[in-house]
């Protein structure tokens, strides 16, 4: 195989880093909120097993927040809107 | 005062005492008569740094929520409309697809008063205070008992729900 390839220059893309970037839906403690309802607020919304829910309830209540879901922006606010449906403290980051 | 599931999945409670039944019909009032401390945890921002995002919600998000928060609070006040009984002996059923609802309101009513007084989260990590004597232990204890009425629900749809193995499939 000696055929000569010829470099093609490297092409320059434009990165729109807002936009690629995943979106984190953060929950935030909150005294009021039961542990149970917050476990059950995260199986109705993400559908996650009852130990990943509690798991996630548990980091919210020990860490003062959990990131709950990563993903495309749009899909993340949806999730904070049901989060807040629910009354909890919810909020839209970018890492 | 007694909670219990009908053979047809109401959620039932029985013997309830003139006190309690008047901190229950106060459960959809609580959000509708509370102040600008309790609006602002009902309706958190979506964002901590981005204005933009945060006045969108203010003006297409809040409108719905609002909305959603109503028909649960509506939702509740239907079902404490139909209370039958003696002083002494008031009995309020709950159809089991209400629970959701009742969630809702009790969870809107135990925000608004804890805005309302502005309780902190030592006062609210301790039990309820033993004297009952001033508004603020009043509405203390209304946060319990709302709270126990909430995790009594909750046992309630897990015990009607699928077992763990019949969980739906995550999406992340």
């Amino acid at each position: 195989m000696g055929a000569q390839t010829e470099e093609l220059p490297s092409q320059e893309v434009e990165e729109s880093p807002s936009l690629d970037l995943p979106w984190n839906v953060v929950v935030h403690n909150d005294p009021v909120n039961l542990m149970s309802y917050v476990t059950y607020v995260f199986r109705l919304v993400f559908g996650y097993p009852k130990e990943k829910a509690r798991r996630h309830m548990m980091e919210v209540h020990q860490k003062g927040r959990s990131i709950v879901w990563s993903g495309p922006r749009e899909r993340a606010e949806l999730y904070v809107q049901q989060l807040h449906g629910h009354l909890l403290l919810a909020t839209l980051e970018q890492p | 005062m007694t909670f219990f599931r009908t053979s047809e999945g109401t959620l039932a409670i029985r013997e309830i005492p003139e006190p309690f039944l008047e901190m229950l019909k106060a459960i959809p009032l609580w959000n509708e008569s509370s102040g600008p401390e309790a609006e602002a945890r009902i309706f958190p921002p979506p964002s901590i740094n981005d204005d933009g995002l945060v006045n969108d919600w203010k003006a297409f998000v809040q409108p719905e929520l609002y909305d959603q928060f109503m028909d649960s609070r509506n939702t509740v006040q239907a079902d404490l409309g139909a209370i039958t009984g003696d002083p002494g002996n008031f009995a309020l059923d709950i159809p089991i697809r209400h629970a959701p609802a009742w969630l809702n309101a009790l969870n809107q009513a135990r925000l608004a008063i804890a805005a309302t007084y502005d309780f902190t989260d030592k006062e609210l990590s301790k039990p309820a205070p033993a004297k009952l004597t001033t508004a603020r232990q009043i509405a203390r204890l209304e946060m319990d008992f709302f709270a126990a009425i909430q995790e009594w629900i909750l046992d309630a749809i897990e015990s009607a729900s699928p077992q763990e193995g019949e969980d739906p499939p995550e999406d992340d």
